[in-house]
Order: C-alpha cells, then structure tokens, then sequence
C-alpha cells in the first residue's frame, strides 16, 4: 500500500489537532508546516496539501502556487469567510477544492474522494 | 396460551419487586450499621443473585428485569470499603437510577439515597442535575445535541452522549405534557410569550442599526433574562431555566430569523448570556480534551496579540502598526472556539472579525481614532470583562463602539470606473472590485514560465495581459493597494518598451517572469487580507532595464520621424515635471502628420503650456483622487489631426473632469502662441476631459 502522506500548513493549533486526528484515522502520515519553506524541504511528495488562507508568515495561496508549480497533488484551501472571491483566486492559485471552516468530517472527506 | 405466558411473566415480575424491595431495605440496614459484616454482605450478594437468575426468565424489554440489572451494578460497589473516588462514581450511577426509575418497587432506593447521603453531599454532586425535580442535566446535553446537530463530531460521538439524547428527548416530551394549571405550565406560558415577542422582533427588518433599535433589543432580552433568574433562583426552578435556554436556542435556529438583519446583534447578546449561565469554560467534555490543550495555544498567542495591542499607543496615522497580526489571530479564533464546544462565544468572535475584515477589505486609513476603537473592543472581548458585566451592559458597550467603526457606507465614493474603453464595468460598487478582480484575471495568475521564454511566445500573449494589468490597475487604486498599483504601472511600461524594442534586441524573458512572480505574491497578499510590500530589488532591476531602453528608444511615440524630435522633447518636459510634482505619469503621442516648421513650434509651446497646466492640477489633486478610489498614475494623450482650416491638436487626460469656465480658457488663451485661433475643453463620457486647439496652418 502506497504512504499517503498530508501536508497541513495551518497556524491555529486546535484546527492541526482536528484536521490531524481526522486524517490519522484514514491513514494518512501527518506533516505540519508553517510556511512555503518548511514545503521545500519536505523528503517525499504529499498526496494532499491542507492550507489555511491567512497564516503568520504566509498565506494559503502563496502555498497552493508553490506545491502546484512542484508536486502533482490534491491541494485544498481552508477559509474562514467563505467569500467568493476566496474561492475563485484559491482555484487560480491552484487549489483542487475550497473549504469553509468550520468543515465537517464528512465534507473533508468528500474532498479528498474518500468514500463517506 | 399467549395469555397464560404473560401472566406468569407478571407473576414473576411481582415477585422479583417484592424481593427487590426487600433486598433495598436489607441493604438500607446494613449501611446503617457500619457497611455490615462479612455474613451479611454474603447474604447481599447470594440474594442478589438470586434475584438476577430469577429476573433473567423475564423478557428483555419488563421494566422488572432491567431495573435489576441496574441493581446488580450498584450494589456491589455499595459493599466495597468507599474512598472519595468511588463514592463519587457510586453517586453517579445512583444518580443515572434515578433519573430512569421513578416507580415502584425501586422507588424505595431513591429514598434510600435521600435519607443516606448527606445534604452537602447530595448538593455536591446533584445540584446541577435538580434532584428534586429529578430533572437530567441539560447544559452537557445541550453540548452534545449541538454537536450532533452540527455534525462536526458525529463518528467521536460515544454511545453515552447518543443515550443522553435520548434522555433529553423523553425531557422534552415531558415539558409539552404538563398538567394544566400547574406552576410547570406557568412557566412554559411565560417562556413562550416572551419567546413570541423576541423572535417577532428579530424578524423586523432594519436597514441599520440605531441606538433605539438596540435599546429595544436589550428591553426583549431584559424581559428573558429577568423569568431566566427567577427561574434560577430557586433549585426547583433551575431545570426549567435549562429548558428555557435550550427552547430558546432551538427557536433561533430558524431560518428566516438567522437571516434577519438583527441576528448578529442578538447572538452577541445570547453569547454573553450562554457563558455567564452554565460556565462553559470549566465543562470541556473528555472527547475534546486534547483540542482544549490546542486551544489554550491559540489563546496564549491571541492574548499576546491583544496585550500588544493594548499597550502600543501610536500619536499619529503615520506610526500606525499594522493590523495583521490581529486579523491572523481572528481569522482562527472563531473556528478554534467552536471546535471546543464553544459555540456562541465562537459566534460572538465572528460578529467582531467581520469588523476587522471590512477595515482590512476596504484598506481603511488606520487613524487614532479607530485605534482607540480597537484597543476599546479588544479589551470588551477580554474574558475578564465576561464575569463583572451584565449582559446587555457588554452588548450596548460593544455596539456603541462598533456604531462609531468608519463605516463603508459613509465613505463618499460608492462606485468606481474599472474599463475606460468596454461596456463591461464602467461603474462597479467598490465591494464587488475584490470578486470581479478574482473572477477576471485569469490569465495573470494561468502563465507559466514558458510564456515568458521568447519574444514570440511573449508577444502572443501580450495584448490579452496587456488588458489584464490595466483592470488590474484601476482595480487595484480602487481598493487602496498602492503596491501593485505601482507594480502593475511599472510592467505595463516594461511590456510597452519591450513591444518598442528591435527584434534582435535581447528579450528579457527572466526580468519579465521575476517581476510577474512578484505581482503574484502581491496579488496573494492582497486576497489575505496581507499588506503587500514591494521589493525594492526587484523594482530597481525593471527600473534601471527601463532606463537603459529610454535611452535607446523613444517609448510610447507613435509619430512620423520628422518630428521625432519635437516627440522626445515633450517626452522630457512630462518627465522632469512628473519628477519634479511626484507624480506617475503615461505619456503618449499619436501623430502622422508633416507639421510646418513655424507650425511645429506653435504646437511645441501650446502643449507644454497645457501639460503644465493638467500637471499642477493632478500633483494638487492627487489626495483627492485617491479618496475617489482613482489610480493615482495620469494618462495623457496627444494627437493632432490637418484640417482646412489650419492643425487641430488634442491633449486628453484623465485625471480629472473639470472644464475651465470660459474666462479662464480665455486667460489660457492669451499664454498660448499667437496661431492658436481657438482654445475648447470639454469632459469626456466617463472620465477626464480634452483640451481642443486649432492652430492657422
């Protein structure tokens, strides 16, 4: 069976926990990253990358560019207005899909094509 | 034969209640005496035995059979030597008897656990829970009942919390089978009339908010704050005040009462009310311990924010901080809170980072003012301030405060002019700039690095980018973000030099790309709400290209080589004054025709005079244009046209429409050369004007 590693680039540290203990349990390994650098430096490719739009020292679609210019992966985008323009630029920049916080179990699911 | 069945199941189940009761007055005796013997509790367990062989002939579903499994799992904890743990965990399986059983035979261990454990005792553990109404404790519920509703927590749901429910459900089928006439139904009458007169206030529709508004507000949630606290007063009245909450809470989660405009400023009021009653904060449920270690992370990290906040007191707009450490924290805070089972305060949070958001969306000046604003709301939405203030005192604080935040709606300007030359978006609303930029540059953020390889890769893409960036442009001034206002200027000016440059010269692929890189992650900032900044070296470095090219090549002349001359002596005036008054200006020339030589000086003199005269005008009214949401960079355009009647020359700008009154036109006149016959302005169709002179051949 393939690794399925997912990548969460996220700074609020319940939204890591919950995210974490979702993904553990369909059996992806879990890697946090804060910023577009900590991608660089990633060992193995992600399967799927988690951003959350504003971050201290980046931001979601900073993040979204760089792994769709480097990594051939499911990029979700996490916003917590849920505006359109949110969405139409995460979907420029690259994103697979947008989510709006607070998203549930069953929606994170869908987006990453796990069976519900 | 069915009917002999279940007589003799009744029979049995008579005499297991007997047994029961004789079992509970035994065990009753023997925790009156000292915890009793060796013998006796023998006697306890062998009669109890007993009783569960004989319950099990029973079918599943007799009351008798069930109560004395329940049986079977209280009473050998009751013969253990107790220490504070276990009597606690006993309590709390007493207590869940007695909350399911309410008849007969084992009515009798209900008593048993009034008359044995102490009051303190019995208050301790089963105040909040109402014993004497035998009332289940519904602010856990109403946790658990959100969540599932919700959905957020579904599959970490344990079977407890669903058996809970249940509990709850049967609750509510009690309260809407009151007796008639009695104290209950009393209540229920008064929660329900006062229900009906907030919930019809809700649904009032209000263009704004106003002080009167908000007073009526605080007079309906007085009105249920005040039956809330008679309610609590007393302990037979606690669990009613729990039901009152929770038939509260359901009825705003309507649909078009979560639509009315009155819905933010009422979940405020409910936010602060929900935690001052239940204390929340001390009742996070095991299944989101680990996420209340995460949250008290986040928290640490906004307190910090908000200390920081608190005590930088800038004297001056220009010493403002930013606030992007405050929207970053706010940006999780709201999530976090309603990931910890918090999620009114969650709601609460929201109302005021939608606030922040509108500031951030609209690029609003940060004065000292809004400062104190912020300091003032930062130090409302402290948790300290939760325990010393009424409710409606916090929300009328919070809403005065709020009432004075700039609102986008006073701002002057409403619309702006994104395309000169389309159909499309001639006047757009400043809230829709964000949305049509997103939707509309498509190209901008689909390019590759390959577009960028040569010139003629380049070149097939350039009138389409062309577009882009100069929507982008207008749409940037619009809403404030002057770094890629200027960024966008300065590639424009780069794409029209390179268009102007000779086809063996070199294609400077790598500049064009760096500086489209840049853009990009300005552009990304901006959709975060991030201030963008410029990079200086990559500003100089398309600087001193564009610099070396003007020195090569004459940018933005489109003119006949005879007067190539006289082209690129405007072109340096416009430069040295546009220097000189700080300003950004695009100039351009669109000629083809043979100007005599006395001609070509006439025209020289009347154009630098006009140039002059636009230039002043924009460098005193660039403050404006901004305030007007306007690109701060000037077009001017001139062309000329031969006549009959001698040379028609036209100077366009669009930096503004004001049209000369006629004596001053006439003054301009009389500065002008003396073949100037005629002297017209006039403002054209969206914006800027044109200065029309005719000079005799």
């Amino acid at each position: 069976m393939t690794k399925r590693i997912a990548v969460l680039v996220l700074d609020s540290a319940v939204l890591r926990a919950q995210l974490r203990q979702w993904l553990l349990g369909w059996g992806y390994d879990v890697i946090a990253a804060s910023a577009v650098t900590d991608l660089a430096t990633l060992s193995e490719a992600p399967t799927v990358v988690i951003a959350e739009l504003i971050t201290a020292y980046s931001n979601g679609f900073k993040v979204l560019r760089h792994c769709a210019a480097h990594y051939q992966c499911l990029q979700l985008l996490l916003s917590g207005s849920g505006r359109s323009t949110d969405r139409y630029w995460g979907l420029n920049a690259g994103a697979t899909d947008v989510l709006v916080r607070p998203c549930t179990q069953e929606q994170l699911a869908k987006a990453l094509g796990l069976p519900l | 034969m069915t009917m002999l069945v279940n007589a003799g199941y009744q029979q049995l189940a008579t005499q297991l209640q007997q047994d029961a009761t004789q079992l509970v007055v035994r065990l009753q005796q023997e925790l009156r005496h000292g915890r009793g013997t060796v013998n006796h509790q023998q006697w306890l367990s062998a009669a109890l035995h007993k009783l569960v062989q004989s319950s099990l002939w029973l079918p599943e579903h007799y009351y008798a059979r069930v109560a004395v499994t329940k049986l079977n799992l209280v009473v050998p904890l009751l013969l253990r030597p107790q220490s504070a743990t276990s009597l606690e965990k006993l309590l709390t399986h007493c207590q869940r008897l007695l909350q399911e059983l309410d008849a007969d035979p084992l009515a009798t261990l209900r008593r048993w656990v009034l008359a044995t454990f102490t009051r303190w005792q019995r208050e301790r553990l089963l105040v909040a829970h109402s014993a004497h109404t035998m009332l289940p404790p519904c602010a856990p519920i109403m946790h658990w009942l959100h969540t599932v509703q919700s959905g957020t927590v579904k599959t970490a749901m344990a079977t407890a919390e669903l058996a809970q429910l249940t509990q709850l459900q049967h609750w509510s089928q009690r309260w809407q089978q009151l007796e008639q006439g009695s104290a209950a139904q009393h209540v229920q009458l008064q929660i329900d009339k006062r229900l009906d007169n907030l919930l019809d206030w809700l649904r009032q529709p209000a263009a704004v908010v106003e002080v009167a508004q908000v007073n009526a507000l605080a007079a309906q949630c007085q009105q249920i704050l005040t039956l809330l606290d008679w309610l609590q007063e007393c302990k037979q009245r606690q669990g009613f005040a729990q039901l009152a909450l929770y038939l509260l809470a359901q009825a705003l989660q309507q649909q078009d009462i979560r639509q009315a405009q009155h819905f933010p400023f009422w979940q405020v009021w409910w936010s602060f009310r929900w935690q001052r009653q239940t204390h929340l904060w001390q009742q996070v449920t095991p299944v989101v311990q680990p996420l209340s270690k995460a949250f008290a992370e986040d928290w640490q990290q906004y307190q910090q924010v908000l200390e920081e906040l608190c005590q930088r007191s800038p004297q001056d707009a220009l010493s403002m901080p930013s606030l992007q450490p405050l929207v970053a924290c706010h940006y999780a805070l709201p999530w976090s809170l309603a990931c910890v089972q918090q999620p009114l305060l969650s709601l609460l949070y929201h109302v005021w980072y939608r606030y922040l958001v509108l500031h951030s969306q609209y690029r609003q000046a940060l004065t000292p003012h809004t400062w104190q604003l912020l300091q003032g709301s930062a130090a409302l939405l402290a948790p300290e301030r939760w325990a010393t203030l009424a409710a409606t005192a916090v929300l009328s604080q919070l809403l005065a405060l709020l009432s004075t935040w700039p609102s986008v709606a006073q701002t002057p300007v409403q619309s702006v002019v994104l395309q000169r030359d389309g159909t499309d978006h001639n006047q757009v609303k400043i809230a829709q700039v964000p949305l049509l930029l997103a939707s509309k540059l498509q190209l901008l953020s689909a390019l590759r690095p390959s577009a960028f390889a040569t010139r003629v890769a380049f070149v097939a893409q350039q009138q389409a980018l062309t577009a882009e960036l100069r929507f982008l442009e207008r749409g940037s001034a619009a809403v404030r973000v002057y770094p890629i206002e200027r960024l966008c200027f300065l590639l424009l000016e780069l794409y029209q030099a390179v268009a102007q440059q000779a086809e063996a010269a070199e294609f400077p692929g790598a500049l064009l790309w760096q500086v489209h890189v840049h853009l990009l992650d300005l552009l990304d900032e901006a959709a975060a709400w991030q201030d963008p900044q410029l990079n200086s070296a990559v500003l100089q470095m398309a600087q001193a290209w564009l610099a070396n090219q003007h020195s090569s090549t004459q940018a933005n002349v489109n003119t006949s080589p005879a007067h190539a001359a006289l082209f690129d002596r405007w072109q340096k005036y416009v430069q040295q004054l546009a220097l000189t008054l700080e300003l950004t200006v695009r100039f351009s020339v669109d000629c083809q025709v043979a100007l005599s030589p006395v001609c070509e000086g006439a025209c020289e003199l009347s154009v630098q005079h006009l140039l002059r005269l636009i230039l002043l005008e924009h460098a005193a009214a660039l403050e404006l244009r901004r305030l007007q949401h306007k690109p701060s960079a000037l077009n001017l355009q001139v062309s000329m046209r031969v006549l009959a009647a001698g040379v028609q020359l036209w100077l366009e700008d669009d930096g503004s429409q004001a049209v000369p009154s006629a004596k001053a036109l006439q003054r301009l006149q009389r500065k002008l050369p003396s073949e100037v016959v005629s002297l017209q302005c006039m403002p054209l169709p969206l914006e800027g004007r044109r200065f029309q002179v005719l000079l005799s051949a």
